[in-house]
């Protein structure tokens, strides 16, 4: 048997300088493996690999911050132009997205007046904006990394910063889609039917209230899936943006990522409705179905040949 | 290599716990031991990150530990004061009697 913590090692020297090796990560791995060591008994054992972990997880979170300094330190003109424009591009890309998953319910706003003459429409149209940004920000963010990085230098550090957008991108789709979508929803249904006391159906439920009511299981695990989506679909996107393949190759797998794992969601609904699969799998189904896609692209984009192109930088 | 002082150094109440300690202790003492002998003030997560700092700062030195202290094991690495952690932490002891009169006591 290995000793504890040569595996975590090997990862964080992977992602670490060496300086950062020897000044953080060797040292709280040499303390686990030291009381893992000198543990007596069985719990011992456990209890020094589990507070060795956690120590272990709270400087790799330093070191991200520290990575994050030093992105920021040599950060060169080529770095800024390229996170421009990769940013542009998923900025166009999340309001197209957005506007095409919000048509449907945009183009039937002005029938819903007929249930209250009184309802105010400009009202109603931004009600509906965060329930479309659930997926209009994840299919931005892959589709516009494919847009911006295809045929491109990528830098490390474009890649770290760009890492941090959808790091960021998820947390604020996370509270979108847990409290304010669900807020959104109820004042849509309050504005429409004119009373501010109307009953709240499963979609208007918060996340901590939906954790709570019965019944609502898969739909509590799809918003967590959704919220992490836009991180998953950056890694999709930066995959698929590779030089070895003409851009127009590039943002037609995006695309076809986005509508996939939407199809996938959808099975995975209608599985969980026919007792087939459980809320949890239903619901993460579609990220294991879109992390495999990425790691199979990743494999194909390394054994393929370079696209010779005009532009390179 | 200790990062030049370009502003008066400044000792956070963490970077004085450990000053303290390693100053109390004599010899070359090692993270755990810290976190140990500060009765739960340091806490093991962060201890390395604030013992890099103040090696920055130039408050302490470290280096490995000759062997391994357990086979397999990485090596531990020993921290001590440097003069100029030394010199900081006077300064600070002082200057925090001279403004507070519970230190004073």
């Amino acid at each position: 048997m290995s000793v504890p913590g040569t595996r975590l090692r090997a990862l964080a020297a992977r992602a670490c300088s060496e300086r950062t090796m020897e000044r953080l990560i060797d040292p709280v791995i040499g303390d686990l493996q030291l009381e893992y060591a000198s543990a007596i008994s069985l719990k011992r054992r456990w209890l020094a690999l589990l507070i060795g972990y956690v120590a272990f997880a709270k400087v790799s979170l330093w070191c991200g911050l520290f990575g994050l300094r030093e992105v920021r330190r040599n950060w060169s003109v080529d770095d800024q132009r390229a996170f421009n424009r990769t940013l542009l591009w998923i900025a166009v890309a999340t309001v197209a997205s957005t506007v095409v998953v919000g048509l449907p319910n945009l183009l039937h706003v002005p029938d819903m007046l007929s249930i209250n003459a009184n309802a105010r429409i400009e009202r109603l149209i931004l009600y509906l904006v965060p329930s479309t940004l659930t997926f209009g920000v994840p299919a931005g963010l892959a589709i516009g990394a494919a847009l911006g990085l295809s045929q491109r230098v990528r830098s490390r550090r474009l890649l770290a910063a760009i890492g941090l957008v959808a790091v960021l991108s998820s947390l604020a789709s996370l509270v979108n889609v847990a409290w304010v979508t669900p807020i959104a929803n109820q004042s849509y249904r309050a504005e429409l039917i004119g009373d501010l006391l109307v009953g709240k159906g499963q979609n208007e439920l918060t996340l901590t209230e939906l954790r709570s009511s019965a019944g609502g299981t898969l739909l509590y695990h799809l918003r967590l899936a959704i919220g992490v989506a836009p991180l998953t679909f950056a890694i999709f996107g930066v995959v698929v943006a590779t030089r070895r393949w003409r851009r127009a190759a590039a943002i037609g797998i995006a695309c076809a990522g986005v509508v996939g794992y939407v199809l996938a969601l959808n099975v995975g609904r209608s599985l969980n409705y026919h007792e087939v699969m459980p809320p949890r799998v239903a619901a993460w189904m579609p990220h294991v179905l879109l992390a495999w896609a990425t790691i199979l692209i990743a494999r194909l984009v390394a054994s393929s040949r370079p696209v010779v192109t005009r532009r390179c930088a | 290599m200790a990062r030049r002082l370009l502003h008066p150094p400044r000792l956070s109440t963490v970077e004085s716990l450990i000053l303290e300690l390693l100053i109390a202790n004599d010899d070359a003492m090692y993270g755990l031991q810290m976190v140990a002998a500060s009765r739960r003030r340091l806490k093991r997560g962060t201890i390395y990150v604030t013992l890099g700092r103040m090696e920055e700062k130039g408050f302490i030195t470290s280096r490995q530990e000759a062997a391994p202290a357990e086979a397999g094991g990485l090596p531990r690495r020993l921290y001590e004061p440097t003069a100029l952690g030394r010199r900081v932490l006077a300064a600070w002891t002082a200057a925090a009697q001279h403004f507070s009169p519970r230190f004073a006591q």
